[in-house]
């Protein structure tokens, strides 16, 4: 228990009682979402490799829709607000201007949640027509009910008004300190709001301009290819506002825990500044197959996304670095030896470790996937899905939880309830991972389809090229049971934390870095000019392809009804389905 | 701005790696000539496609030597036509649209991987070589039967290739 | 001679479980090499198996650190 000897310092808690009790709030938000993702996620992993069928197939596309939904909105997003609350007011070293207008934007991103899950969970009672099957995606001239896409669009401008009163800290901070640096996890804070407020153009005009007023019946025809690419504008960057808490932490909490400082202050700056420019003119790749998009549209996203690298890389220098600093100042030395001198029992510290690890190998999944011509092989295989549960489901997810597990106490006076069960957690989650992850890269590769309830066709086998086919399937739901018993250790410990006794005194300041910002040049702070240029980039990308799908396919593209996605009419189409199967089968028979 | 020389060599090996990854990309568009899908399929009045010759009769047709199109229909959730048969050692290229939602059509075991959006018309070649039977599904969520959409790829013998045999009756 | 913690134990055993069963779907994929799962199985987990009760009775693993450099906080 070394790394947490009472420091005598004060806590968070014991500073900004006020801006503590919204970031605890936020937080369980965030922690609610992740248990019952974690639900349905099991439902998931046992029904599609036929170890368990519970539900029936068509009710797995809404079970998938919240899965999805809970775990990367829900989850990921109000962790992020809490972790941003507590960065800016931590760094900045003052509390938040309004107290209530702070629990007003999280009582917005709370309303639009429940909004969408009830749209969601609709999907299961028939009697409503209330549905929302339409995954996370949300693809046009699939139609999910407006209170899907009403409570998206309550939930981001939750978000924007977050980032707001981020921003507005900042100002009041700069008029008192008006030749300060801005604090490193403030910076990290700031620009990560500026790119999301480019990324959520895209989300924006899809919602409201279109499939909202859409779904309302105003207008019955939509340009399908537009809102696809309107989302994928906002699908990738969205990734990074995933990745970006876990980046923070890394950065600014990591090397406290290991026993060190940060590398270089500078550096993190400049990988921040490189994910506000170029997270959001890549999301394209993401329709390297699309019709309707030319080549050359394609070739730039893909030259963007590899430059997108960049900062990644650099992130996984600095933060080696830094560990080892850490180790070399807890007395490891050698090559390698240093590496036994981290505090690997702290599961704060090795959650985020295995993370990071984690986030190597999907990091190299992702370049594959990035790779515009090999990326025929796999796109749309559950090998895309095995990619980003490496990245959004380990890097960011486990590293989340790690974290907690040190940042609660600081929130609450209160110690975790078990540091043992909690490194259990984070080991057992990397196994988990590691089974179920594999197995979907593996599957992807022999052609298996993501997003399909029961992926076994009548026509044809999948060839294994190694094993079977059924092996993997059993090594997808073993990982997956993992994964869910992991989840519920995280959610139990967290909440019989709240049973420990009251302490006082354990607060844990943060390490200084070793390059400081005054070796960075003061234009790196000047977030209006970054700003400005991610805007242009921006324009650059998304004006031609987006100037040439309108031209194609119009604003509302003619021809393209709505197809409402409820679980009624599904029966319904089965039977057309199954005559014209029928025709077309005898339609060969000479 | 003080830069450590660990990472200055970092940076460089990044940057290598980064082009390196471009160059391999860039290789395969040009020496190996893998086209991406773009958007010279062009577009189509998804609610009439009973009007459009190309889609109103879903078929094969012979178009030069050795040279195929294939009309495909992905909708809810069957493909048309099924089974797909083209003959071996030629060049087939598949136009495949959508009259309902957003589809995939994925050659199992191949590279041929495509999205299919209604309103567009997606245009993928693709060279087939001995006879062999190929699944055809549909890799893009498209409904609650989703699972169910499949075809078949037939890529019979060159002798007993005969056009137009599976359409007309 | 200070014998690996139980928790040193857990996280070296958990990433060495997931290392040599991931080198089978490499030896599958990359070689072409087809192991037997149920034989690969057992032999990763007594891999594992016997890597811990070796960190566990102290037959193999870390030597204590060496006492910690004057600038150590």
């Amino acid at each position: 228990m070394s790394e947490q000897l009472e420091s005598g310092a004060p806590t968070f808690l014991d500073k900004f009682p006020d801006e503590a009790a919204v970031v605890r709030a936020a937080l369980w938000s965030s922690f609610i979402a992740l248990a019952l993702g974690a639900v349905f996620g099991l439902i998931q992993a046992l029904h599609r490799t036929d170890v368990l069928r519970l539900i029936d197939s068509t009710d797995y596309y809404t079970v998938l829709t919240a899965h999805g939904v809970l775990m990367v909105v829900s989850f990921t997003i109000f962790f992020l607000v809490g972790l941003f609350t507590w960065a800016t007011v931590r760094s900045f070293d003052r509390g938040v201007e309004s107290i209530r207008y702070t629990w007003t934007w999280y009582g917005l991103m709370v309303a639009g949640t429940l909004m969408a899950v009830v749209a969601i969970l609709g999907g299961f009672v028939p009697q409503t027509d209330i549905s929302a099957d339409v995954l996370f995606t949300f693809y046009a001239p699939m139609q999910a009910h407006p209170l899907f896409y009403g409570g998206l669009a309550i939930f981001v401008i939750g978000t924007w008004l977050a980032g707001a009163d981020y921003i507005w800290t900042w100002r009041a901070w700069a008029a008192e300190n008006p030749d300060e640096r801005i604090p490193l996890q403030g910076f990290m804070v700031l620009t990560t709001m500026l790119m999301w407020y480019v990324a959520t153009i895209g989300i924006a005009i899809a919602v409201v301009a279109f499939l909202l007023p859409w779904s309302l019946g105003l207008f019955d025809q939509i340009n399908p290819l537009l809102t696809r690419t309107l989302f994928w504008f906002w699908g990738h960057p969205v990734v990074y506002f995933w990745l970006m808490p876990a980046y923070l932490l890394w950065y600014t909490v990591l090397p406290t825990i290991a026993g060190g400082r940060l590398f270089s202050d500078p550096l993190g700056r400049v990988v921040f500044v490189l994910f506000l420019l170029l997270s959001t003119p890549v999301g394209i790749h993401h329709q390297y197959v699309d019709p309707g998009i030319a080549e050359g549209f394609k070739t730039i996203a893909m030259t963007n996304t590899m430059f997108l690298l960049l900062p990644s890389l650099l992130t996984a220098f600095t933060v080696v670095a830094s560990v080892e600093h850490g180790a070399r100042q807890r007395g490891g030395t050698g090559l390698l030896g240093w590496l036994r001198a981290l505090p690997w029992r702290n599961p704060a510290f090795t959650g985020m470790m295995l993370a990071g690890l984690m986030f190597a190998a999907g990091g190299f999944s992702g370049m594959i996937n990035a790779g515009m011509n090999i990326n025929y092989l796999v796109h749309n295989t559950i090998w895309v899905p095995g990619h980003f549960h490496l990245t959004v489901g380990t890097a960011v997810a486990l590293t989340l939880m790690a974290a907690t597990y040190w940042l609660w106490p600081q929130l609450t006076n209160r110690r975790l309830y078990s540091r043992p069960i909690g490194l259990a957690q984070v080991v057992i989650w990397f196994v988990g991972m590691g089974l179920m992850s594999n197995a979907m890269h593996v599957q992807g590769l022999f052609g298996i389809p993501r997003r399909t309830a029961e992926p076994q066709y009548e026509g044809f086998d999948f060839v294994a090229s190694f094993g079977s086919v059924s092996e993997l399937n059993l090594q997808l739901a073993i990982g997956g049971t993992l994964l869910f018993i992991s989840t519920m250790l995280f959610v139990t410990n967290i909440a019989l934390s709240a049973g420990t006794p009251k302490l006082s005194g354990i607060g844990q300041p943060l390490s200084e870095p070793l390059s400081t910002v005054d070796d960075s040049p003061e234009i790196l702070d000047n977030l209006k000019l970054w700003f400005g240029i991610a805007l242009v980039l921006v324009v650059l990308a998304y004006a031609l392809p987006l100037a040439s799908i309108i031209d194609r396919g119009g604003l509302l593209g003619p021809g393209v009804d709505p197809v409402p996605m409820i679980v009624e009419p599904v029966a319904a189409t089965i039977e057309p389905t199954l005559g014209r199967l029928a025709a077309a089968v005898g339609s060969v028979v000479p | 701005m003080n830069i450590h020389n660990y990472e200055k060599i970092w940076l460089v090996l990044s940057m290598l790696l980064i082009i390196g990854f471009i160059s391999t990309v860039v290789y395969g568009a040009t020496a190996v000539g893998i086209e991406m899908v773009n958007d010279e399929g062009g577009t189509i009045d998804s609610t009439a496609l009973d009007e459009d010759d190309r889609f109103s009769e879903p078929r094969v047709e012979k178009v030069g030597e050795d040279e195929y199109e294939a009309y495909v229909v992905a909708r809810q959730f069957i493909f048309e036509p099924n089974p797909i048969e083209v003959p071996a050692n030629s060049t087939v290229t598949f136009y495949v649209t959508s009259p309902d939602v957003l589809h995939g059509f994925e050659v199992v075991g191949t590279n041929a991987n495509a999205m299919v959006v209604p309103g567009e018309i997606t245009e993928l070649t693709v060279e087939v070589n001995e006879p062999k039977e190929y699944g055809i599904l549909c890799n893009e969520y498209c409904g609650g039967g989703h699972h169910t959409m499949e075809g078949k790829l037939i890529v019979v013998p060159e002798d007993e290739f005969e056009l137009g045999d599976s359409n007309d009756e | 001679m200070r014998r690996t913690t139980q928790g040193g134990i857990l996280v070296g055993c958990g990433v060495l479980f997931v290392i040599v069963w991931e080198i089978r779907s490499a030896l599958g994929l990359l070689a072409g090499v087809d192991t037997n799962p149920q034989l690969y199985m057992l032999l990763t987990l007594a891999v594992v198996g016997l890597t811990a009760v070796a960190l566990a009775i102290g037959l193999i693993g870390l030597r204590p650190e060496p006492p910690a450099d004057e600038d150590a906080q």
